[in-house]
This record gives structure tokens, sequence and C-alpha cells, in this order.
């Protein structure tokens, strides 16, 4: 089998909040034998302003971020909502570029998230991860990640297969958390209540861990558990799927 | 036409929010719910997606040539011996129909449930002429008493309890408390039975209009739409202009769509289907029948190629049960007739964006709403698009965001390549220092302090991952 | 005001800008409609669909035997008066007196010589225990009956009493609502008038608009039976 290479597009919230994310993602994919790049001049894909309405500020980002990433064999990214904003909006933020039109289609076709990465395109399903000690996790599902790109039993299969990680679902695994970007600001209260009732059902399943494959959503919940002193952790899933492999640490 | 109140979104909501007795009617919410997935799974998938498809298909098609359908459905009705009028906005149509009234000296008129009647306002001309306009689905009845705006599509008095349904019958009916649900249905059967009895005019919507045979036709439960269409002697049948449908057997395609999509029935307990008024040897039925065809603003959203989906839409109600916000915030705080995730569509298209200035932002965007809709529609990628009006748009749609707009293009300078973007991470890292404990933030200065209200906010990281990557290359390639 | 011609010309300006986005055509036809169904399994079908409907479903050998449960039921709900529409299968039935031999009175909301003026008609239907209606056709799917009022046919039968039975025979059972419709059309070609009305009925009326729990009969009829006969 030919060498596959990547390119890591490690999301602007990733490269300036969680950077062990970016890192354990490289850590991940080079111990299955994937080559990653990492273009320097990458930073954001445009999703804050595209949903604040500045759709003309979004469009030059986007365009920006197609000729950052023309050389990539495939891009991969450690965040569910970042890779849906590639692949469900940027035709619409393109529209104006006709000659970009067959760029960007095949950009679209090149960029996934990790996990739909790992699974479908390597075809792995056990990574080797091995938990220092027994877990409970739970996984929910960011909701571009799941109605985007259908990601939702790719973490699952990634997750069962890490010893010692004992996978249980909450109730309304798919329901939003209440994050919504600048929302979760603007709209405080709204957003609050929301992430209340998704809370209830985290620490319902007994979690020790609370996984996703997003970094935005794992900081709305994270921040909320925090602030509440609860025992469950959030890990993004390239964490959790590092514990216990062979690799060197960065 | 209704007032809009849509611009009070966020004080319509911390209402909602502290209210004990509204969360409890939204958590009940699970059950229209639960009854969608049933009807869906009984139905068989497949053949779900399958309906789903044609029927976008039909709509695209029949919107696509809406002059075509609107003039041949509006033919057949006056060759069925109906009258048609077509109203470009609300005070039309409210002028149409008090005239009618007017002619035929009604003095009451049963109402059958139809959004676009509230989005009219008819209630509210016809009693200012002194007719009384009773409605009469048990909801509608309800909020009537009321004097609120329907909660939700389907089920308009889903926010009142049965103790407060009782205390209004009480003080407004004088019947006596009543602490059984089916009792208070009774009640008001009792009172509206005598209402159907005496009505000169009864007032419906409709769910589609068929062109090929000039066909109204009404989805109801309880017996109202009937009892509106058959009883009086003059029906006025008022719908908004998308709810046009080529042919008769399309109903085939649809009604499955709306029944199990709004309450998780197979098929209602009745669907009329209204050709004109009675037949000249039929024993009852009205003898006039007028249908009142409504633009207010429709085809403003026709015209816009990335809103015109919007008009897809059956009202089914589910996208509204599947809303994480609508499941907090509830009917009212939107403020019109239309509330959730459609109605965060819709009232903007068709008040006009700075009216409802908050809808089109108050959603997470999750997508739920679309994964729900019979007919697909992506009502979050309208969502931004209402946004980019309201932010770049032509000035009747834009709504000033001084500060904001000026602190995104900063962001787009910083964005725009791998230096400023670098020192931005450092900056902000600097500056959260002093204001962070044990790596996170417990309290933000405005506008980030609804967030730390309830929520710690991560501090950045002092070697973002851009700075290790270096190192690690080095490492590797050493 | 806005005239027919107006209103079209400003649609047609609206659609001048371009088709939808975001609306794909579709890529495959809708799935094959299955073949039809034996009368033996629509009747299977009917009777498992009408119990979820929450019908009282009859079936009765002939129609002898239909006159028989309808007398009972009238009885059973204690009516003085049963209101009727004119279907032949009410007639062939021998059901006014059958009702009469039971201390019950028959009455047929028609116009006509020697009958109640529609004030009348009204006035009766309305104190009427329970109404009688033949049927135009029955939806196995959705155990629905669908009703087309027309001459000797009211259409306050089956909405003003509180029971509503409906009598229908095995041949006019059909398996879906599109089957209903397309027969509509055939008649529709070939009838005089293009005025009517037709109603599904599928159960009792109902509503769950109080703290969405189900109350049955809140203006329509309460109690509905379903009465197919084989033969
Ligand atoms: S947008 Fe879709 S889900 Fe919402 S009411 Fe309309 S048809 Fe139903």
């Amino acid at each position: 089998m030919a060498q596959k290479r990547v390119s890591l597009f490690v999301t602007c919230l990733v490269d300036q909040f969680y950077p062990e994310v970016g890192e354990a993602t490289v850590r991940l994919l080079r111990h299955l034998g994937v080559e990653v790049d990492f273009p320097a001049d990458q930073t954001c894909c445009g999703q804050v302003a595209l949903n604040g309405g500045y759709r003309s500020h979004a469009t030059a980002v986007a365009k920006r971020f197609v000729e950052v990433f023309r050389g990539s064999e495939a891009i991969v990214a450690p965040s569910g909502s970042c890779v849906a904003t590639i692949h469900a909006h940027y035709g619409d933020l393109l529209r104006g570029y006709p000659e970009l039109a067959e760029e960007v289609a095949s950009l679209q076709a090149r960029t996934y998230e990790l996990s739909q990465y790992l699974v479908d395109v390597l075809g792995v399903e056990n990574v080797g991860a091995r938990l220092p000690s027994p877990a409970r996790v739970t996984y929910h599902d960011c909701c571009h990640a799941l109605r985007d790109l259908g990601v939702g039993a790719q973490p699952r299969r990634l997750l069962s297969a890490v010893d010692g990680a004992e996978l249980t679902e909450m109730k309304d695994s798919a329901s939003c958390c209440g994050f919504g970007g600048t929302f979760s600001v603007k709209f405080a209260d709204i957003s609050s209540a929301i992430l209340r009732e998704k809370l209830h059902n985290v620490e319902a399943t007994g979690a020790d861990v609370l996984t996703a494959v997003d970094s935005s959503c794992l900081m709305h919940m994270g921040g909320a558990l925090r602030r509440q002193g609860s025992r469950t952790r959030p890990m993004h899933i390239a964490e959790l799927l590092c514990e216990g492999i062979e690799g060197e640490r960065a | 036409m209704t007032d809009v109140l849509s611009a009070h979104f966020k004080e319509q909501a911390a209402e909602a929010i502290g209210n004990a007795t509204i969360q409890e009617s939204l958590d009940r919410l699970v059950n229209f719910r639960q009854g969608r997935v049933d009807a869906i799974a009984e139905y068989g998938q497949e053949r779900w997606d399958a309906l789903s498809q044609s029927a976008r298909e039909i709509k695209r098609e029949t919107l696509e040539h809406l002059d075509y359908y609107l003039d041949e459905l509006s033919r057949n009705v006056e060759r069925a011996g109906g009258h048609v009028f077509f109203a470009r906005d609300a005070a039309e149509a409210n002028e149409y129909v008090a005239k009618v009234a007017a002619d035929n000296g009604v003095k009451t008129v049963t109402k059958s449930k139809s959004m676009v009647s509230e989005e009219m306002g008819i209630a509210d001309v016809l009693e200012s002429m002194g007719i009384e306009p009773v409605e009469t689905d048990l909801g509608e009845y309800i909020i009537q008493l009321a004097r609120e705006a329907p909660y939700h599509i389907i089920a308009p008095a889903l926010h009142k309890s049965k103790e407060e349904v009782s205390e209004l019958f009480e003080r407004i009916l004088g019947t006596p408390a009543e602490s059984d649900i089916t009792a208070l249905a009774g009640v008001a059967r009792k009172v509206l039975r005598e209402k159907f009895l005496e009505a000169d005019m009864g007032m419906t919507g409709a769910n589609f209009g068929v062109s090929e045979t000039g066909t109204i036709v009404m989805v109801t439960n309880e017996g109202n739409g009937r009892m509106c269409s058959s009883l009086p002697r003059v029906h006025v049948a008022t719908m908004g202009m998308e709810r046009v449908i080529p042919r008769l057997r399309d109903v085939a395609t649809y009604l499955p769509l709306l029944t199990r999509s709004a309450t998780g029935q197979r098929i209602s307990s009745y669907v009329s289907f209204v050709t004109g008024p009675r037949r000249s040897d039929e024993e009852d039925g009205p003898q006039e029948f007028h249908l009142v065809i409504l633009d207010n603003g429709r085809s403003r959203m026709l015209a816009d190629p990335e809103l015109r989906e919007a008009l897809y839409c059956i009202r089914c109600g589910a996208c509204l049960n599947a809303c994480p916000v609508y499941g907090k915030v509830g009917g009212h705080a939107y403020g019109w007739v239309y509330p959730g995730p459609i109605g965060a569509v819709v009232t903007p298209s068709l008040v006009g964006v700075p009216k409802a200035k908050d809808l089109p932002f108050a959603s997470t965007l999750c997508g739920a709403c679309r994964d729900v809709c019979p007919l697909k529609i992506d009502i979050p990628r309208m969502l931004l698009k209402l946004r980019s009006d309201a932010v770049e748009g032509p000035a009747e749609t834009r709504v000033p965001r001084r500060v904001e707009s000026l602190m995104m293009r900063a962001w787009r300078r910083t964005v725009a390549g791998p230096r400023l973007f670098s020192l931005a991470g450092k900056v902000t890292s600097a500056a959260q220092w002093p204001l962070s404990r044990r790596g996170s933030l417990r309290w933000l200065p405005p506008p980030l302090s609804g967030w730390t209200r309830t929520r710690d906010f991560p501090r950045a990281a002092m070697r973002p991952f851009r700075a290790r990557w270096r190192k690690d290359e080095g490492n590797r390639g050493g | 005001m806005a005239d027919r011609e107006e209103f079209l010309a400003h649609i047609r300006s609206a659609l001048a800008s371009g088709p939808c986005i975001g609306a794909p055509p579709s890529a495959s036809p809708p799935a094959a409609t299955p073949s039809p169904p034996s009368r033996d399994d629509l009747l299977a079908q009917l009777e498992r669909s009408a119990g979820l409907q929450s019908w009282h479903f009859v079936r009765a050998a002939n129609a002898d035997e239909a006159t028989a449960r309808v007398v009972e039921i009238a009885k059973g709900h204690g009516a003085g008066t049963v209101v009727r529409t004119a279907h032949d299968v009410l007639q062939r039935m021998g059901i006014d007196a059958a009702l009469a031999g039971a201390g019950m009175e028959s009455v047929v909301l028609a116009d006509g010589p020697g009958g109640l003026d529609a004030e009348q008609r009204q006035a009766t239907a309305a104190g009427a225990a329970v109404g009688v209606t033949g049927v135009d056709a029955v939806i196995a799917e959705t155990a629905s009956v669908a009703l087309a009022p027309r001459k000797g046919m009211s259409r306050q039968a089956s909405l003003l009493p509180p029971v509503h039975v409906a009598v229908a025979m095995a041949d006019q059972v059909v398996g879906t609502l599109d089957d209903v419709l397309a027969l509509r059309l055939v008649e529709l070609a070939e009838a005089e008038e293009i005025t009517w009305y037709m109603n599904l009925v599928s159960g009792p009326s109902r509503t769950a608009d109080i703290e969405q729990t189900l109350v049955v009969g809140v203006h329509g009829p309460g109690v509905v039976y379903l009465v197919v006969i084989e033969e």
C-alpha cells in the first residue's frame, strides 16, 4: 500500500487553546503509519464569520483556505464543524468564483474529520489505545459532524475498541449542547438552559470521560462541568485514542 | 396584520425559561418527537425517504411555475361555483373577508385553525365590525379566551396547564372548576356546538389547494373543520399562495408526510376535500364558497433563490419539536404567528429582517430541524442567509452593529496570515493571564460575561500548536 | 385590490430571479407501488388498522347480520332517534323497519315530499344519538372511510350525532388513499358537475390540545363503528 500522506488542518481553536489535541492527532496518525505535514500558512476555516453573517469575510477566508491546501493529498482536522463548514458551505461561499468550482469540489472530497479518516479511509477501528485505568466513556454527537458529515458510527467504533474504555450511551446523545458559536454569548441564557439538560444526560451515565470529535463543543460542555465541579472529564477523541499507544511525545 | 413582537425575543425568551409551568409543558414535546419516530418506523424509512423526495420535487416544480398553478386553481374554483380573491397583503385579505361578511349580514363566524388567518389578524377585524369570531379548535379556543397568540403550529395551547384552562373557563364562561381534561373538553364541546349551529359564516385554512380540480384540502382531528365548512351559509377559506399542489393524487404524497411528522398519526381523523360550495342537489352545505389566496411577502421569498425553499413548508411543526431553542423558549418568544425554526426563517422574510432582528441569530444551527423536516428544508442554511442579509445586505434588511463589525474586520485581517494570527494568540493569552485560575477563567468582561455566568472559559495556550509543531518537526528532521 | 392578472404577473417577475438554490432534482424515481393485495388481505389489513384508529370494527357475513348489529349498537347507545343517509345499502338492509321494530325512530336526512326542511334536518341530526351512513370507499391502510355527500347523503349524519356507524360492502375496500383519489378522478371526468365535497373519516373526533392528553368526541362523533358486509 502506498504511503498515506495527510495535511493537518489543526483549526484555530485547537491551535490557540487546545494544542494537545493537535499533538495527539499527529501522534495518532503517525502511529498508524501516515505521514503528516502542517501547512504553516493555515489559520481558520471561516466558520466564525459565516455564522455571524459576515459572508464576505468568510468568503475571503475560504478562498485562502483553498489556496493554502491546494497541494495536499488529503486534509484531516480534529473538528467536525470545521470540516462541515468546508463540505457544506464552501460551495455557496465561493459561488462567485466559478473558476474555483472544480478545485473546491475536489478539496471537499479530500477533507476529513479525524475519526472519519481513520475508519473510512484507513479502515482502522482498533488503534491500539489502552487506558491507564478502566474508565466509563460517553460520546456526544456534535451536530455538524453528525448531520453534515454523517459521523456517528466511526467514533463509536474507535472508542469501543479502546482497551479499558466502557462506552456508555447517554440519553439523546444527538441533541445539541447549546453552543452555536456566538449564540452561546449572545443568547447566554438559552444556551445555558440547553446545556443544563445536556449535562444532565451526560452525568446520568456516570461517565468518567465525556468525549467528542469537536473541541468547541467540549469547551462548552467542559466549561460547565468544571464550573460545577463535576467528576466527568471532557476529552477530545484524539487524546483518548492516543492513550497508551507507542510513539513519540511532542 | 397581527402585530409583530419579534423585536423582544430575548426578554420573551427569558420569561419562558423562568416559568416552571411553561418548561413542564415544553418537556411534553417529547411525545410529539416519539410519535413521529414511531410513525416513520412503521411506514418504513426507505418508503418515507422516497415520499419525502417526491414531495420536494413536486414543490420545486410547482413553485417554479406558481403563476400557472395559481391560475389553474383559481379558474377551477370558479368553475365549481366558488369565488377567488387574490390578496397582496393581509390588509387586502381582511378587507375582502369583511366585505363578504357584511354582504351576508353575518353575526357569528366560526373559525377552524388556520395560520394564515392568524397572520391576517382577521378575528380583530371582525370583532371591530361587531361580528363575533369564534375559534373552534380546542387549543385555539383556549388561547382566544386567554387573548394570546398560538404557542405551537399544531398545538396552540401547548403551554397551558389544565388548571389554567379550568380557571380560564371559570372566569370567562362561568363554568365550575374542573380538574378532568375530558370534562374540560366537554365544556368546550357544549359551548362551541351552539356556536356551530348559529354561525352564518365558517372560516377555515387550507392545507393544500389542488389546482387540477380546484379543491381545498383540510386536515383536522376534532371535526371543527367539517363543521365550519358544512353548517354555515358561507364558507371562506384562506391559504398562503405557496400551498397549491398540482394534482389531486399529490395529496397521497403529502398527507402521510404531514400527519406522521406532526403528531405521529397515520392519518388525521378527518381530511376534508372542498370543491366549491354545496352541489346543486345536495342536502346541506354552504351556499357560498370563497377562497382567499394570500401573498403578504411570500413573493419576496419566492424571488430569493436562497429562501424559496422555505415555501415548501407544510406546517407540520416537527422542526419546533426537534429544536433545542424552541424546547426552552417556547412559542411566544418568537413574537409572531410562526414560531420555532421555520418561524425564524418565515417571520423575518415576511415582516422584514429589522423587525425580527434576533430571530435568524437565535439558533445554534444544529440542524435538527432539517433532519426531521419531511420536506428536508435546509433551515440552517436559510438562517445563515438571513444573518448575512442583516449584516451585509441592502439597507432595508440591514441591522446596524458597529462594534461587532469592527471586530469582525479586525478578525479578518488576523486570519489573513499566520503572522498576525500567532500574534493575536499571544496577546490573548497574555491578556487572560491575570484572570485565570488553574487554566481556566471564571469571569470575563462583557460581551463575554454571558459565557462565564455558567461556564468556565479556557485559557489560551502559552505555546500554540504551531509553535510546538516547529519543534516537533525539528526533532524528527534532525 | 389586486386582480388575478396583476397578482400572477407579480409572481412571474419574482420567478425571474432564477431557480431555487438548494433543491437538486431527484436522482431516483419514487419507490414502485406494491402489487394489489387480495380481498382477504385487504380486509385483514383493514381490521388491523381500524383497531389502531379506534374504530369498533364489525364484520358481518351478510346484510341481515349487519342490520342486527346496527340495531344492537343503536340500542346500546340508548338511541331514541337514529338519523341516516339514503345510501342503497341501508335501504337493502331494511334498516328503518328493523330500528322501528326495536322501538327506535329512523329519520332520513334528505329533502323530499313529506320530508324535513333544512332547519328541521339540522335540529334532528343534532338531537339524534346515532348517525348511520353508507360509504363511498374504505381505505385499508389507514382505516379511512370516504364519504362524498350528494343528493340524499347529508353531511350531518356522520358529523352531529355523538355516535357514527358507517356501513361498507367488502368490495368497497381499497388499499390506499391514492386508490380513492384515482377513483374520484375517474368519476369527475364523467360528472356533469365538478363541484364536490368529500371527507375521509379515520376514527373518532379527537384532540390532545390540553396537556397532550387524548380526548375523543370533542366536536364530531366520539364513538365510531365500521361495519363491513362480507357477502
Ligand atoms: S419547516 Fe419542515 S418540519 Fe418545519 S413545519 Fe415546515 S414542513 Fe414541518
